[in-house]
């Protein structure tokens, strides 16, 4: 016996803004929350924008004597998990504590490595920040959610690069699914906008000089965001019973690997985890009416995703929006699975396809309706949403519409 | 790669060490990638080659691309070399 699994809270933390609220309205509005980096000097790279959570106060949030312990990263994993069970009600209410699990993306403390080393190789200081090592553990998120909220069961974090927080999300939907868990509170966060990071980046040469535009002739590279999303996912019936709103419902999972490369895509191996997706939710291709793509902007990335959906979809990708929000809210690497779910799921309740923000020019390699520099209103019902991580780990989410 | 200018030679020479192929296979319209030599591992080099000759390779210039030639990556490194000495002149 399967259990079905509904979606009872949202929370999020991007370039487009500070909660759900903002998340949608950007959605919506079209906003590009890209622009020229305050948080680092910059002066030193040539790639100067990024997509920065703006207007964030740790301190309105955490402790004083919580904050040298959190770093941004942490910070951001918090608050998004908070938002997502104040939206959810009381979920938590009458658990058994093991019934209840966070799961959610492993990211270092990047902002801890930078400072204390830093302090240590250029300052010369004799030791580091006391407590370097817990700010920058990539389980530290995961763990302070534990702490925040009041969860004692299962509770993990898992690394897959930029499908980290889909992992974590598919995983928690196992969890809940196979009747293990009743309540789980899941996602990832994620900020490697620091000097050594941002560097580090633009070695590899895939960072764009000008902008983000997924599926466009003119894409240059991706744009580096910092953010968090968080889903509360919850035993469908026990949602109903408790008369939880019900944003959507979580309907499948699907994973592969490509065993090829540690940075290009294979196109073969991101059409099986949505081939997977979609067996596992027991849909036909023809009946998924958007894909929340992984569009990363780079050159390699798009036309391999674009070549994966042919072959998913068939003559149904000419009638199937396919829209990058990393257009809007930049890439936040182990984050942009549970942002790209949010979105994914703003949209089917709301009714609109978000769009991919700016698309110059048609590129035959890319022969998507990528819903170009507008959202669309549409009464959509079925969904899935694509991440596909360097090192070749696939993680691909399918949601419905939730009509009561 | 033949060729008569000591500098040319000495990237040439770099590259093959590099990338553990024999400088006479390094041709001038031979695409690197069927020297084995995957993006990634361009990107290496490229890393490489800007550490032993002090020089920086432009992101944007005509190295970023799937499709790079012996010739154009060592005409490229020889001319950004040129232009330092020039500089420094």
């Amino acid at each position: 016996m399967t259990a079905r699994v509904a979606i009872t809270g949202l929370g999020s933390l991007s370039a487009l803004g500070n909660d759900v609220a903002a998340h949608l309205a950007g959605l919506r509005a079209g906003t590009v929350g890209i622009g020229e980096t305050q948080g680092v000097d910059v002066s030193t790279m040539k790639t100067k924008i990024s997509a920065e959570v703006r207007g964030f106060t740790p301190e309105e949030h955490f402790e004083p004597r919580q904050l040298g312990l959190i770093d941004r990263t942490s910070q951001f994993a918090v608050v998004v998990a908070r938002q997502a069970l104040a939206d959810a009600g009381p979920a938590l209410e009458g658990v058994a504590r093991h019934r209840a699990g966070a799961i959610f993306a492993a990211s270092v403390g990047f902002h801890a490595v930078d400072d204390s080393y830093h302090k240590l190789y250029a300052d010369k200081a004799p030791r580091p920040h006391p407590f370097t090592v817990p700010r920058a553990m990539p389980s530290g998120q995961v763990s302070h959610i534990t702490m925040d909220l009041g969860i004692h069961g299962p509770a993990f974090s898992i690394a897959s690069a930029c499908s980290s927080a889909s992992h974590a999300i598919g995983t928690a939907f196992h969890m809940i699914r196979s009747g293990m868990l009743d309540v789980a509170v899941s996602g990832g966060a994620e900020s490697q906008l620091t000097y050594g990071m941002l560097k580090s980046w633009e070695a590899l040469r895939v960072l764009a000089p000008n902008g983000c535009h997924p599926f466009s002739k003119d894409r240059a590279g991706l744009v580096i965001g910092e953010g968090g999303g968080a889903v509360v996912l919850e035993n469908m019936d026990r949602a109903i019973a408790r008369g939880a709103t019900i944003h959507g419902e979580l309907i499948g999972f699907g994973m592969s690997a490509d065993g090829m490369d540690i940075t290009a895509p294979d196109m073969a191996s991101a059409a099986d985890s949505m081939r997977f997706a979609l067996e596992d939710a027991g849909l036909a291709p023809e009946q998924v009416d958007y894909v929340s793509a992984h569009g990363t902007a780079t050159v390699l990335n798009d036309k391999t995703e674009t070549a994966a959906l042919r072959h998913v979809f068939g003559d149904h990708l000419t009638r199937l929006p396919v829209s990058s929000s990393k257009s809007q809210y930049g890439h936040t690497m182990n984050a942009s699975g549970a942002l790209d779910m949010v979105t994914t799921v703003l949209a089917l309740r709301e009714g609109f396809l978000p769009p991919t923000m700016g698309f110059n020019e048609f590129d035959p390699e890319c022969d998507i309706d990528c819903v170009p520099n507008a959202a669309r209103n549409a009464p959509i019902e079925v969904a899935i949403s694509s991440s596909f991580a360097f090192g070749g780990l696939n993680a691909v989410l399918a949601l419905r519409r939730y009509n009561g | 790669m033949q060729t008569d200018d000591p500098a040319v030679a000495e990237i040439v020479e770099f590259i093959s060490g590099e990338v553990g192929v024999d400088s006479s296979l390094l041709t001038p319209e031979t695409p690197v990638s069927e020297l084995g030599i995957s993006s990634l591992d361009l990107i290496e080099t490229i890393f490489k080659l800007e550490s032993r000759f002090g020089i920086e390779i432009p992101n944007d210039g005509p190295l970023n691309g799937n499709d790079v030639t012996v010739g154009t990556l060592v005409a490229h490194v020889a001319e950004l070399l040129a232009a330092q000495k020039a500089k420094l002149a």
